[in-house]
Formats: structure tokens, sequence, C-alpha cells
């Protein structure tokens, strides 16, 4: 796997904390416009309590005088007297002032008219049915005072007051209206000891109500969830309803907050979007501002690593780290060219050992290698090879007849003619240096030198008779500068040509031996294509340090 | 106006009847301006005033008639009765000559109360409990009142006359008081809200024709 870049590293370390602290305050922000919702909610919740209670205790007031005057009515009094006078069992009594208060309360506005006697029992009672009246089952009835009663599956509210006869009790009378929530202007729900007894809650069953308020105590606030939306639930204090009888009133928190919510979402959404992009903007900034140092010191490495080179980099840097890196690196960079250099020392050594080598091998051929490497790098500076195309046609050209180690002395130094035997074995030269180039390291790029030189450029050359833009064009300049040397060379059994003569029959074969492009930019050299910068070459191909060989091969060809 | 002829029969100073007729008629009465008290509770509308078929015929039952006379005339007491039945007296008026026992039993299954403040006669006989019974003696003449202490709305009129002479109407109107002594007496058409219509009438034989009309206010639902 690839690691990640160290901007991403920043950018994360940078945005996700930020991001983090963001959504963090928004969430907060969102869960304070919430309570703030509710809050609200509530207090409208307890305003429409205080309504209410005043309502209520109105109507209880209201009922308290009517009853008041029903009360001094001398027939009823007459009535409550004679059950008074009867005691328990005087069923023709209690039947008498049933039928008094079922006379009664035809003509009263409400729905249950009840009678108690001074034990304060409920003995006769008539109720609103349909259009008529009829008979309270007494034994349904709870023995209670003002308040709330249940009754045959209907709620009512009930105020009642004592009945008199100068000091003497005679029981009591009591009026209820049917409870309903036509008062209430939001969703109510009536529950008595956990039960629901009535809910004016649209499109919700008494059984859901009841499920939904199980886990709410019966004097608290409470939150409840009624099809799938958030009722918040306060019940109706100071309302005197009677034992276990609680209303809770309920508003939808999801309609109030939905107004808020939209516009939260909206700003939120609004804020949140340019702060991220912000957040995005900063962090790719700052990532890219502590990652460029680096990046530019990695780029500069990187630079020297293709060329090779080992330099010391600028160690001017914005930050102190990256400076003090730069610094690490030249120290290291410093060691490691010091090292290299002292390696390519080596090799230079090693190279001109061998090109001595091969000159030393045949004494006539003395300081060719050499000769062949200036002229090809003259050669090769005319036709604009780059640098390193040069370097590495000077140190292939010194190579070149490498080969020639594995031919006999026999064949090689053997002055005269050849014979064709002979000549094969000779012609066996670049594929022997090519065996043994390639076995060097680092030696490789001119194995193409050493096994090619002698390719012509119709094909007629050998080993392998490779024609033209075949054979790579260091070689086809190694061709030229090697065949020039060989004829201006002296031999043992021949004096060298001329500059001129050698001229000529390179130009006589170019086209056929020669590349003629090599053979004009040769020629274009003049007649000492080498002259001037023959110390610079020479200085140039012994190194700095001091070497013997090549000196020598140096005053031995100047000569 | 029915007239059946003034039999005049050969009888000097006999005895004779007394027959007519009584009609009730409407009094156009104030217009109620404050509403029955149901109108006030849940929009209960007060159901509208009309005549009912029988109306006249109710308050023809109201009516009492009987003679009055300067002359001392024979009483005979009975023994009557006025029952309670459905939260009610049956009937509205009871004619009875003076000295008679009135009984009230309770036919309801509740306790009922029967008393009067009248000046004729002025009692309570206290509450008392189905099939139970209690009476009163009238001997002073007049008009009582009878309530019931527990039902307001019960009433009923006791007619205590003077002499035996006396009666309720037929529904259709009709009266008759048979052998009247002759002389000059008034006949009185008794109704309780209407109250009391008076016409001389000289009877020395054969039968007197008399005929009254009584307008009488239309009773309150």
């Amino acid at each position: 796997m690839r690691k990640p870049p160290f901007a991403w590293r920043v950018f994360v370390l940078a945005f996700v904390p930020v991001c983090g602290v963001l959504v963090g305050s928004l969430t907060a922000v969102r869960m304070m416009m919430a309570d703030q919702v509710k809050e609200g909610l509530r207090s409208s919740l307890r305003q429409t309590h205080e309504f209410l209670v005043r309502i209520r205790s109105q109507q209880e007031l209201q009922n308290t005088r009517m009853l008041s005057v029903i009360a001094e009515n001398p027939s009823l009094k007459a009535g409550f007297a004679l059950l008074r006078l009867a005691g328990a069992g005087g069923e023709q009594e209690r039947r008498t002032l049933e039928d008094q208060i079922l006379e009664i309360s035809q003509s009263l506005g409400f729905d249950l008219v009840l009678a108690a006697n001074h034990d304060g029992e409920w003995t006769a009672g008539v109720r609103r049915q349909g259009e008529g009246w009829t008979q309270v089952d007494r034994g349904n009835v709870e023995r209670s005072g003002s308040g709330l009663m249940r009754l045959e599956g209907k709620t009512y509210a009930i105020t009642a007051i004592p009945v008199n006869l100068g000091e003497e009790n005679l029981g009591a009378l009591a009026v209820g209206r049917l409870f309903d929530f036509s008062e209430f202007t939001t969703p109510a729900v009536l529950t008595h000891n956990h039960r629901v007894l009535e809910s004016n809650v649209p499109g919700v069953t008494r059984q859901e109500i009841e499920a939904a308020l199980a886990g709410c105590e019966s004097s608290s606030e409470c939150e409840l969830r009624l099809n799938g939306e958030t009722y918040l639930s306060l019940p109706v204090q100071k309302l005197s309803l009677g034992r276990g009888y609680v209303v809770r009133s309920l508003q939808s928190v999801d309609a109030a907050s939905m107004p808020m919510e939209v516009v939260m979402t909206r700003v939120l959404r609004l804020a949140g979007t340019v702060a991220v992009l912000l957040l995005v903007g900063v962090s790719v900034v700052a990532s890219k501002s502590v990652v460029r140092p680096l990046t530019d010191l990695a780029n500069r490495l990187s630079e020297n690593w293709k060329l090779g080179e080992m330099k010391p980099v600028n160690i001017l840097a914005t930050t102190r780290e990256v400076e003090e890196l730069a610094r690490a690196f030249n120290h290291a960079a410093l060691a490691l060219s010091d090292a290299q250099g002292r390696l390519s020392n080596a090799y230079l050594e090693f190279i001109q050992s061998m090109a001595s080598a091969i000159d030393a091998r045949d004494v006539y051929t003395a300081g060719h290698s050499l000769r062949v490497s200036e002229y090809s790098c003259a050669i090769g500076q005319a036709v604009g090879l780059d640098e390193h195309e040069l370097e590495a046609l000077r140190v292939g050209a010194l190579l070149h007849d490498v080969g020639k180690i594995g031919v006999p002395d026999a064949v090689l130094q053997k002055p005269g003619r050849l014979t064709d035997e002979e000549f094969e074995i000779i012609k066996q030269h670049p594929v022997i240096g090519k065996r043994i180039v390639e076995r060097v390291e680092g030696f490789h790029r001119y194995l193409p030198i050493v096994e090619l030189h002698h390719e012509s450029f119709d094909g007629s050359g050998y080993p392998h008779g490779l024609r033209g833009d075949e054979v790579p064009k260091e070689v086809r300049i190694v061709r030229v500068a090697d065949s020039y040397d060989a004829m201006t060379s002296d031999r043992p059994y021949r004096k060298g040509m001329s500059h001129e003569a050698a001229m000529e029959i390179l130009r006589q074969c170019s086209g056929t031996h020669f590349d003629p492009e090599l053979v004009e930019a040769f020629a274009s050299l003049g007649s000492n294509p080498v002259r001037g910068r023959d110390l610079v070459s020479l200085a140039e191909a012994v190194g700095t340090s001091g070497n013997v060989v090549l000196p020598e091969l140096a005053k031995e060809w100047q000569q | 106006m029915i007239w059946t002829g003034l039999a005049v029969t050969g009888g000097t100073l006999g005895a004779g009847n007394i027959e007519g007729t009584i009609r009730v008629t409407r009094r156009l009465t104030r217009q109620r301006v404050t509403p029955v008290v149901p109108a006030y509770h849940r929009g209960v509308v007060a159901p509208a005033e009309q005549p009912s078929a029988g109306w006249d015929r109710e308050e023809l039952d109201r009516v009492a008639v009987y003679l009055e006379s300067s002359a001392e005339l024979p009483s005979t007491p009975v023994i009557a009765q006025l029952e309670q039945r459905g939260r009610r007296f049956l009937s509205h008026t009871l004619v009875v000559p003076a000295g008679s026992t009135v009984s009230f039993p309770n036919r309801d299954p509740i306790f009922h109360n029967v008393f009067s403040l009248s000046r004729a006669k002025s009692f309570d006989l206290g509450n008392y409990r189905q099939n139970e019974t209690r009476s009163v003696v009238f001997t002073k003449a007049g008009v009582v009142q009878v309530y019931c202490h527990l039902h307001p709305n019960m009433a009923a009129s006791i007619v205590v006359t003077p002499n035996k002479w006396a009666a309720k109407p037929s529904p259709a109107g009709a009266f008759v008081l048979e052998a009247v002594p002759p002389g000059r007496h008034a006949v009185v058409v008794w109704h309780p809200s209407a109250g009391s219509f008076r016409k001389n009438v000289q009877v020395g034989g054969g039968a007197v024709q008399l005929d009254f009309e009584i307008p009488v206010d239309e009773r309150q639902p």
C-alpha cells in the first residue's frame, strides 16, 4: 500500500478537529434551540392550564351558587328530611327523593344530579341519557365529594354542597356536567390511576395514549410519542379533580419546532457549507505551507538523484526544521560525494589501466585507445551530444578494443599481413570485448561501443552486419575515429597516412563504411581535430589524481 | 245555543231541575315576555303554545257547579276519595257537600303529603307511603286548596258546597241540578283560575235552563 502523503496528514490533522468542533458547536446550538422550543411549549401549556383552572373554578362557583338555591327548595328539603327520618332501608323515601331530583333535573342544565344522605352516601341520582333521564345505579357511584366522578363509562365534573335544615345536616346535593375538553385549546388527556378515560387527541386511540403514557410519572412533565410525533405533556396542576384523576395537556414538539427547524436547517446548511469550504481552503493552504519547503527540498534532492549527483542543496528554507534537514542532507551529501569521488577515481583508474593494458598488448597501436577517445569526443561535440553522452563516448572509446585482450599475441603482434584465418580471429575481438565488459557492473552503457565498433553503415561490418541506425550514433562515431587513427598511425610495416589522405579515404567510404554525417562532422574539425584541447583532454582523461600510465601514453602520442 | 223550551208544567211551587251548559272560552292574555326556565338550558326550545284538542274538556273538569240559597237547604254528606296517582291529584276539582269525608289514598310508589292552608279547612296529613290513606271531614262550605308538600306541582281543589245540589259538568259541558226546591236561588259556576260566576234563578215548577260562558286564561305549560 502506498503511504499517504505528508500533505494529507497535515490536511486531516487541520481539518478533522476543527470540523469536529464545528459539528459539535452546531449540534449544541441545535440542542439549545430545541430546549428553547420546549421551554416555550411548557410556558404556553402552563398558561393554558391557568386559564383552564380559572374557567373551572368559575364554573364551580356558578354551580355552587345554583346548587345552594336548589338546596333551599322546601320540597326537596322535605324529601331529604323524609329520608333522614327513615334512616337506612327506606326505599320509598329514597324513591321519593329520587323522583324529586328527577323533576328538578329536568329544568336544570346539568347532566347528573345526585343526592346523598347525611352519612355522605349517594342514595339517589339521575343522569341524562339521550333525550331523557335515567336513574343512577347507586352501586356504581364513587363515594367522593367535588371533583371528577366516573359513572357508567362517562366522566362527570361534580359540584356538591350540603343540604342543611337549620343546624342539622340532611345530606348533600350534587350536580355534574359531562367532562369534555371543549375548553381546551390544546390536545388533552384525562387519566385515572394511569387509565386513559378521555382524550381529544385526534386520530389516536385511548389504548395508544395509555401505552405512550406508561412511562410517565402521573404528576410530572413527560414526553411521549404518538403517531410518530413527539408531544410534550404537562399535568394540569391546581385543578382539584379528586383522587387519581389527572388531566394532561399535550403539545406537539415537532409541530412547534418545525418552523424553527426549517430556519435552523437552512442556516446550518449554509453556515456549515461555508465553514467547511473555508476550512477545506484553510486546511489546504496550511498543509501546503507546511509541506512546500519539504516538497521543495525533496524536489531538489530528487533532481540531484536523477542527475546521479550528490551536490549540496540550498539550505535557505522558510522553516527551521527544513533548514536543519537540508543541512543534515548536505552533510550526508558531502560525505557521499566524497565517497563517490573516490569511487569514480578508482573506477577511472580501472578504465585507464584497462585501456593501457590493451595498448600494451599491441605495441604498434600504443596510444590508439586514447586517441580514438579524443577524436570521438571531438566528433561527439561537433554533432551536439550532451555531457552525459560525451562521457559515455569518452570511456566507451577508451575501452573499445578491450576484446583484443583475448586475441593471441601471435596474431595481434604479427608484423605484416594477416592471413584470412588470423583476420577471422581478430574479428572476434568485439565479441570477446562484449563478454568482458558485460560482466563489469556499471559498464553496460559501453557495451554497444565495444561490441559494434566494427559495424559498417551499409551493413558490411562485423560481427552482426547491422546497418545505418541499427547501430547507435556513438558507436558510429567511434567507428570513424578508430578508422582515422588506424590510418594516420605509423605501423612497423608502413608509415601513417597524412590527415588529408585519411580524410580522402573516409570520404570515399562515407555511406558504405561510415555514416556520412559523421564523416562530414569530422572533416569540419580541420586537419588537427583535437589540437588546442589536447592537454585539457589529457588532463580530463587522467583525472585529478596523478596517473602514471596515461601521461606517458599522452606523451608518446604527442611525439 | 239550544233552547229546549221552557216546559211550564201545571204544578206551581214544585221542585224543579236546573239544567244548563257551560262553555269555556279562551280569554285573550298578555304576551309572556319571560321565557320559561328550560329555555335557558342547552338551547331547549319551549314548546310552542298551541291549544290542545281536549283543552276545553280539561278545563271543564276543573269546574264546579253548585247552588247557593238564602234558604236553609239540606246537605247530605258523602264519603269521597281524592287519589294521588302519577304525582297528581285525581281529579283537579272535587265537589262535596259540607260534612263530607274525603280520603286521600296514595297510589304512587313514593311518599306524598296532603295539606291545605285554606280558610274553609286547613290541615296537614303528613307524609305517608303507597296505599296508605288519610281522610279529612269538611264541615264548612268553601273552596279548599289541597297541596302536596313534597311535590309543589301537585294541587287540587275541593269545593265544599253548602247543600247537596252540586255537580261537575259533563265533558260536553252540561249539568243538571235535580229537584231543586222552589224559590229564589243562585247557581254558581266556579273555576280555579276564572273564579265564580253567579246567576240568579227562580225555581218554581218546571226545569230552568241556565247557560254559562267562562273565559279562562290559558294555563302555562
